[in-house]
């Protein structure tokens, strides 16, 4: 099995995406804008209605329609209980998208309308309708350790409070979608937006009854997936549908308010804590009462976060609300539970009169192993002090002492970690041809995160060539099995049997050249496009090619045992402003120190920490779904009213890899998703820090700060 | 709030849904084979990767409708999907 080379030529420096210029200049081809001859345009009716029985439903009034081609109902009437706003009830494909919506229109859907919950507090309330079969909440798991209770009692310091982060929802650049053209009878080939080719490829076996064989799904490139695009979904299957009836391929991609109201959201989080310790600042003790909805799925999140809190108990309560349902989102719990923990730590070393980073050092974990032997509580006091100079937290004073406003300044810090490990099955074809040409294949995709990059860096460091020089053909369900893009798994995966398909096909073309040149293969290495023999250059790398004749070689790389690692973390540093006659909350800088194993490229790398803190800080300071109790509807499920931010509102973002040859030993780490959990926590902090009072709600927009300032002046 | 023990749908039809809140499930069996989560597609070398042991936010969904509500309309979870019951419950 092949070894990560000690000395490297690329590996670890800063290349350009291969695709880079194709996706900034336009000429890339996302899913959306694939167009099939004979292409109609499909879209989804959905219920203005947040819970309801379809009643009846009249299709032939859009079939009537001029342009329209297929209608299907994909609600059934008598049968079909809606329990969201966006609910799919029927599809129709027509010539032109205006024609598709017009045709959607026209279709009569007969509701009874029933009873909603859309919040928590309504589904919640004493006297709200049970809406769902099993009751609007039930427990979610629960923990104890220690004995909690004594311990607090015994506790010199303790703070109780309460914080909230509200449901925010996938905003892929791409919506969810995909083309669906059949070719004869039980073949299909679909463009999808997804981060797992082999998973919509898989579902339109599962439901049309085709050959595995004649199934082929197609991601060259994508617009962002989070963890929300991982199958088929109802409405690519009704694409599917239609492109059948009709005989014509469908596209099939939602709308921006669809996107908002079906394709997923990041459940909310409430969190009743007491936290205590003693007067030197140790954790004492730690009881939560928890809660959250992402619709009907699961909204648990991991708690205590990162610190080491002995005796402590946790209840969660699961809330069951009449909205779209959650999907992954870019490191699930996560976020909500960093964000819980690092308040209520800031709170907690407020009332200790201690400062927040010494309190936090001296409640990690005396050891915390990670993969490869790494102790992670060492990694965070360095990663702590580099992160510490590079915001200048000598500046950093108490709350209260940071101006008499309006304008008031404000430094926080939060810490994170994630697993990022690699799955052990998967694999990548090496094809070298006689012409010279190399190509890489593996059906994964590449989410955002360089993975098409990543590979051609490997197969360039190991033939010696040039980046350019590879191709690096990914997105194919066809090609040899390629990992599902979840979990931050992707090049912790793909890196591996990469680096073993390209390996075995140099030492192969090796053996085919050397008796030829009579030499042994050990004589033989590969340099700057060249062959050389003992270290001397002997030809160029097409011209050894040449010497294959008409055969390429063909080799399957598996993973191998020490090429990838699990495990890191990092702290980030935020630093703000906060106009407190308006509550307007201003970023000026956040620092992301990031460890991770192997860099394979640190430009790619660096994009996903700016990308991760980018993510955090829309979480931090704009990201909320407001659902409208009367009517049961979503009130912002667009791009106007569901706050990002603009240009204007980045900060200067200082990414520090934790680059080590310690680091670099324990091979290949995910890292798409570790950025985006601390952003919002240390934002939180900072504003915190800079306004003297806990903003105990996400996002830090003006009114949940104003709310905070009325609060510590009794005027709330 | 008043914390409730975890029930699981136990509907067949749509006559019974307003009958089948809050009822007690007849039996347990293991898992529907059409029972999916994100963990299954990509902890692919491993079974049963998702859960952690202090807390779980696994979402499902069921591959015969690609979202977490399943065929008879009943909800899809680890333990909504182990009712013996359901109309929709298939095992190997």
């Amino acid at each position: 099995m092949a070894a990560w080379p000690e000395s490297t030529r690329l590996i670890g420096s800063s290349i350009p995406r291969l695709d880079g210029l194709a996706k900034a200049s336009g000429r890339a081809k996302y899913p959306s804008d694939i167009r099939p001859e004979g292409m109609l345009f499909g879209v989804i009716l959905s219920s203005p209605y947040a819970s309801a029985k379809v009643k009846s439903i009249d299709l032939e009034p859009a079939r009537k329609m001029p342009g329209v081609k297929a209608v299907l109902a994909m609600a059934q009437p008598g049968e079909t209980t809606i329990y969201y706003q966006g609910q799919e009830i029927a599809a129709v494909a027509a010539e032109t998208e205006e024609k598709a919506r017009d045709a959607a229109r026209a279709i009569k859907v007969e509701y009874e309308i029933l009873p909603h919950v859309v919040t928590e507090r309504q589904s919640s309330a004493p006297d709200a309708p049970k809406v769902f079969n099993n009751g609007n909440y039930r427990a979610g798991r629960a923990q104890t350790a220690g004995k909690p209770d004594e311990a607090m009692q015994k506790a010199d310091v303790v703070i109780e409070a309460t914080y909230e982060l509200p449901v925010i929802t996938h905003v892929c650049l791409e919506p969810h979608g995909l083309t669906a053209e059949w070719k004869g009878s039980d073949s299909i080939t679909a463009y999808a937006s997804t981060q797992s080719v082999m998973t919509v490829a898989n579902d339109m076996v599962q439901t049309f009854g085709v050959p595995a064989s004649n199934v082929t799904v197609l991601t060259e490139v994508m617009g962002g997936g989070f963890g929300s695009k991982f199958n088929a979904d109802a409405w690519g299957i009704a694409a599917a549908r239609l492109a059948k009836d009709a005989g014509r391929p469908v596209r099939m991609f939602l709308d921006r308010a669809q996107e908002h109201m079906i394709a997923g959201n990041r459940p909310s989080a409430k969190a009743h804590v007491k936290l205590g310790a003693t007067a030197d600042g140790k954790l004492a003790a730690m009881i939560a009462e928890t809660s959250g909805t992402g619709g009907r799925s699961p909204s648990n999140f991991p708690l205590p976060y990162v610190y080491h809190v002995a005796n402590r108990s946790r209840t969660h309560t699961e809330i069951s609300v009449n909205c779209g349902g959650a999907r992954a989102m870019r490191a699930p719990g996560h976020p909500q539970g960093c964000a819980v923990m690092e308040a209520a730590m800031d709170d907690l070393a407020d009332k200790l009169g201690m400062n927040p980073l010494e309190f936090r050092l001296k409640n990690l974990a005396e050891t915390d192993p990670v993969g490869g032997g790494i102790n992670r509580t060492e990694l965070y006091h360095e990663q702590i002090e580099r992160g510490a100079k590079l915001i200048g937290w000598e500046r950093w004073k108490p709350r209260g002492q940071n101006g008499d406003g309006p304008i008031v300044r404000g430094l926080g810090m939060a810490l994170h970690q994630w697993g990022g490990g690699g799955a052990q099955d998967k694999q990548v074809a090496c094809i070298i041809n006689p012409d010279g040409s190399v190509e890489l294949r593996s059906a994964t995709q590449d989410i955002g995160t360089g993975a098409r990059t990543i590979l051609a860096v490997i197969a360039a460091e190991v033939l010696g060539l040039e980046v350019g020089q590879i191709k690096s053909n990914i997105g194919n369900s066809t090609f040899p099995p390629g990992q599902s893009s979840g979990g931050s798994t992707t090049t912790p995966s793909m890196a591996p049997p990469c680096l073993n398909a390209v390996t075995q096909a140099r030492d192969e073309l090796f053996q085919k050249l050397a008796p030829g040149l009579n030499c042994a293969v050990d004589d033989l290495t590969l340099s700057g496009g060249k062959l050389l023999v003992k270290g001397e250059e002997k030809m160029t790398w097409e011209q050894a090619c040449r010497k294959l004749g008409v055969m390429p070689i063909n080799t399957i790389g598996r993973f191998g045992p020490g090429l990838s690692s699990i495990g890191v973390g990092g702290c980030q540093f935020a630093e703000v402003t906060v106009d407190i006659e308006t509550g307007v909350v201003r970023l000026k800088k956040i620092v992301a120190v990031q460890d991770t194993g192997l860099i394979l490229d640190m430009l790619t790398w660096k994009s996903q920490i700016y990308g991760g803190v980018i993510g955090g800080l829309n979480y931090g300071m704009f990201e909320e779904r407001i659902m409208d109790e009367g009517t049961g509807v979503m009130l912002n499920p667009d791009m106007e009213m569901y706050k990002l931010a603009g240009a204007t509102d980045i900060p200067e973002i200082i990414v520090d890899a934790y680059d080590t040859p310690e680091m670099r030993k324990r091979g290949v780490i995910g890292v798409g998703e570790p950025p985006t959990i601390s952003t919002a926590a240390a934002i939180g902090n900072a504003v915190a820090n800079a306004i003297g009072v806990r903003v105990p709600k996400w996002p830090m927009s003006p009114m949940n700060v104003l709310n905070a300032l009325a609060a510590k002046e009794g005027k709330a | 709030m008043t914390e409730k023990k975890p029930a699981v749908t136990t509907i067949k039809a749509e006559s019974e849904v307003e009958a089948a809140v809050e009822s007690t499930p007849e039996s347990f069996g293991p898992l529907c084979r059409h029972i999916r989560s994100k963990g299954m597609y990509v902890y692919t070398d491993v079974p049963e990767h998702e859960g952690h042991a202090d807390y779980d936010n696994t979402i499902f969904w069921c591959q015969k409708t690609l979202k977490d509500i399943g065929p008879d309309q009943g909800f899809v979870g680890r333990e909504d999907c182990c009712a013996t019951s359901r109309r929709c419950y298939e095992i190997d």
